[in-house]
């Protein structure tokens, strides 16, 4: 168990990095499952897993390491293609990296892992252990040859006859193979690799070994480092790994398996420090780890530090900076003091303006503002884009979704993500998850058929699912399509009818488009069973509540046989609303800018009261007109002509009555805190420049 | 004891620091057959190291330390 000094690190390093191997490892291997000879999922796989054993080892977490090191086992055969990768064996491993992810929650909640973790960790071991005791394992003969095959370039005939005799051939003890490769300056860092080596305990053998020819030459020069160091030993790993510290990142450690070595046991994060470090540093012959499966190209590197991380591939993306949400949010709240701050001065220009001989000071008040604005703008833009996710954050855990219902349903399914690299607001990726995921599980659980229904109806047995990401102006667009069995408007209409939900009259009147719409109507789930996946009657009606409440926009279409799509539209940053801000009893107010329609004046004559309601025609349209002044209790004004803020409300199209309307602007909207949180009707404050506060209507709530 | 070099022999002491490596690469360059006794030598910097792996001179003393031993096992030796 960790220690408790150890607690507060482990929150904060361990277990967020142990949360990105783990997703790391699961899509490389739902890629491999898809395609076995994918190369670099296979690499990533195995980084991954390998890190995670390699942290878990550093905080002292010997179940888990117990358990992933089984697991590597199992994964290091099917990379040598003892195994087959089969179905059953990426769950096996799903539900082990699964299994992790319940520990970290485990770790960071209560410090620990769970009370069970030591059996789960020995069943899952031995079950790994019996898909590695399969008859169709090869003979041991070629299983050696094959470990050979899987040692390090750098360990050659000549290294494997020198150090042999040491080599515990028969597996009897576990012993480490370290290799230290120091870069070629190391003595002007003032390290001391023949000190750390001779630290190392436990040793069975050592040597040294020219990295390239000597240069006997005149112009030798002692300084620059040509060794590399061998030794073997049997001392236990954690004490290896404690000599070896002052040149971790120089030095490998491999288990020795039969006659070869295997598993490059490396500290975390290690390959990144030595890609960032030849990129600083290009020596020519001082790579300081054999770089088996490492391959960054040094053209990468520079792009990565001029381009946002986003555009690049992930392995750049994974060197970006990781910053508390916390913090960014801090710095969004700070902003927003700064606009406020900021929009003060023109009344101070103002103020100046007016008194006498003060001119000059005024308009060095405006030029300054001027230049405080631009900066806060630019200021805007940059923290709004720290707050930018790409959407592929969304996606990660899609695919293994996808795989996973689908084989729970036989179902073939192919998914296709597009457009990856769109970027949404923080806000908006997290809202958004939720609903794609319904979305997601009602296309496969009720949109994909059957691959013989799919093969009767002329389609391909395995269907497909895109989901494409895209920017459309201020607006995210999100589609998710599949080629299904599409939505059957009479089935919806009679459906429909059958629960209550609409009568007869209006079924008929209903055009396709909008009985395919009922789907959205609250307690509509067209599944006849019930399954654990979707269909529980919340679902679609819950997708479009919670876009809705982000201020978004969900369509469906869909055709008999084709196949459906449904479309998320949201705003694409979240932490400025734009309100259009109205006057009523002299105080202005903000209603949000998205329910607003139009704005129109309507003269008395056009207003008609149907018993207490009044109502007005618009464009040959009768609708209900209500007064703000009434609705915030406000005493009664009448004037020549209205002033109607023409608003939509899920739905429904209403007329406002206002005093007078006013400029619309962006602002940074709080939500009401303290006592106030309560008091229904309002979405929150914003600060005005000239310091007072905007009032933002909830106008579902007034109504 | 500090490092003696005598005609084609050089005897390095207890303990060989970095300072050594740039005379003793100089020497073991010039000198045809050097000779380098290590017989007293407990601990060396790895420069000079290099420089004996590199120059490959006859070894006329073997350190008595068990690790260097090893290292140098390639080298001659001329007792």
């Amino acid at each position: 168990m960790p220690k408790l000094a150890e607690i507060d690190l482990l929150r904060e390093v361990f277990i967020p990095e142990m949360r990105d191997l783990i997703e790391t490892a699961s899509s490389a291997l739902l890629l491999l499952e898809r395609d076995a000879t994918n190369g670099p999922a296979i690499n990533d796989l195995f980084r991954a897993v390998h890190t995670i054993k390699g942290t878990a080892g550093m905080y002292s977490l010997p179940t888990l390491v117990e358990m992933v090191h089984s697991a590597e086992d199992l994964l290091g055969d099917v990379r040598s293609g003892k195994i087959a990768l089969q179905g059953e064996i990426v769950d096996d491993m799903l539900s082990c990296f699964d299994e992790i992810r319940i520990w970290t929650d485990s770790l960071e909640t209560t410090g620990a892992l769970p009370p069970t973790a030591s059996q789960i960790a020995r069943e899952r071991s031995q079950r790994y252990k019996r898909w590695l005791a399969s008859p169709d394992k090869i003979p041991d003969a070629v299983a050696d040859s094959a470990d050979a095959a899987l040692s390090p370039d750098w360990f050659d005939a000549d290294l494997r006859a020198t150090c042999g005799d040491y080599l515990p051939g028969d597996g009897s003890r576990q012993a480490f193979f370290v290799r230290l490769s120091p870069a070629a300056d190391c003595f002007y860092r003032c390290d001391d690799p023949l000190g750390v080596l001779r630290a190392i305990p436990g040793k069975l053998w050592h040597d040294v070994r020219p990295r390239a020819a000597w240069d006997r030459s005149e112009s030798f020069d002692p300084f620059r480092c040509n060794l590399d160091f061998y030794c073997i030993t049997d001392a236990p790993l954690a004490s290896v790994e404690d000599a070896l510290r002052p040149v971790r990142s120089a030095a490998t450690i491999h288990l020795v398996t039969g006659t070869g070595l295997q598993k490059e046991l490396s500290p975390p994060d290690q390959e990144d420090e030595i890609e960032g470090f030849e990129f600083l540093l290009p020596l020519p012959d001082a790579s300081p780890v054999d770089p088996p499966q490492v391959t960054p190209t040094q053209a990468e590197a520079p792009k990565a530090a001029a381009a946002p991380p986003t555009s690049e591939p992930r392995g750049a993306a994974e060197r970006a900076l990781k910053v508390d949400p916390g913090k960014v949010d801090a710095l969004v709240n700070l902003l927003g003091e700064l606009v406020v701050a900021k929009n003060g001065l023109p009344f101070i220009a103002q103020r100046a303006d007016r008194l006498p001989d003060a001119r000059d000071l005024s308009r060095d008040i405006k030029d300054n503002y001027a230049a405080i604005d631009r900066i806060a703008q630019e200021l805007q833009t940059a923290v709004m884009s720290i707050r930018m996710l790409p959407v592929a954050e969304m996606f990660r855990p899609f695919p293994r979704l996808v795989r996973d219902v689908s084989r729970k349903l036989g179902k073939q399914v192919d998914l296709v993500l597009e457009g990856e690299t769109t970027e949404a607001d923080k806000t908006v990726i997290e809202a958004l998850s939720d609903p794609l995921v319904h979305i997601l599980r009602n296309s496969l659980d009720h949109g994909i058929e059957l691959p013989d229904e799919r093969l009767a109806a002329g389609k391909p047995a395995g269907a497909t699912i895109t989901i494409r990401a895209a920017q459309e102006g201020d607006r995210v667009l999100i589609e998710i399509r599949d080629d299904g069995r599409g939505i059957d408007p009479d089935k919806m209409r009679r459906s429909a009818m059958a629960k209550g939900l609409i009568s007869a009259a209006t079924a008929e009147q209903m055009t396709d488009a909008e009985a395919v719409d009922l789907i959205f109507l609250p307690g509509f789930s067209t599944a006849t069973e019930v399954s654990d996946l979707s269909g529980r009657g919340v679902g679609m009606d819950a997708v479009r509540h919670g876009v809705k409440s982000l201020g978004g926009t969900v369509a469906i279409t869909s055709q008999v046989g084709k196949g459906t799509s449904v479309t998320l539209g949201l705003p694409l940053t979240m932490a400025v609303t734009r309100v259009m801000t109205v006057e009523v009893d002299g105080q202005l107010y903000g209603i949000p800018l998205e329910q607003v329609d139009q704005t129109v004046r309507v003269a008395p004559r056009d207003m008609h009261r149907i018993k207490t309601a009044e109502t007005f025609v618009l464009r040959d349209k009768v609708l209900p007109l209500v007064r703000l002044r009434n609705l915030l209790a406000l005493p009664e004004r009448r004037s020549e002509t209205e002033s109607v803020l023409i608003l939509r409300l899920a739905g429904m199209t209403i007329g406002l009555v206002v005093d007078a309307f006013n400029s619309g602007m962006e602002v940074i909207l709080k939500p009401m805190a303290g006592m106030l949180r309560d008091v229904s009707g309002y979405a929150g404050t914003a600060v005005l420049g000239n310091g007072k506060v905007l009032l933002v209507l909830k106008m579902q709530e007034l109504i | 004891m500090p490092t003696a070099y005598e005609g084609t022999t050089v005897r390095m002491p207890r303990t060989c620091p970095q300072e050594d490596a740039v005379p003793l690469s100089a020497w073991l360059c010039a000198v045809d057959n050097p000779q380098v006794d290590l017989s007293e030598c407990e601990d060396m910097h790895p420069a000079v190291l290099q420089c004996l792996l590199a120059f490959e001179p006859s070894v006329v003393g073997m350190p008595s330390d068990a690790f260097l031993r090893q290292l140098l096992h390639g080298l001659r030796c001329r007792l």
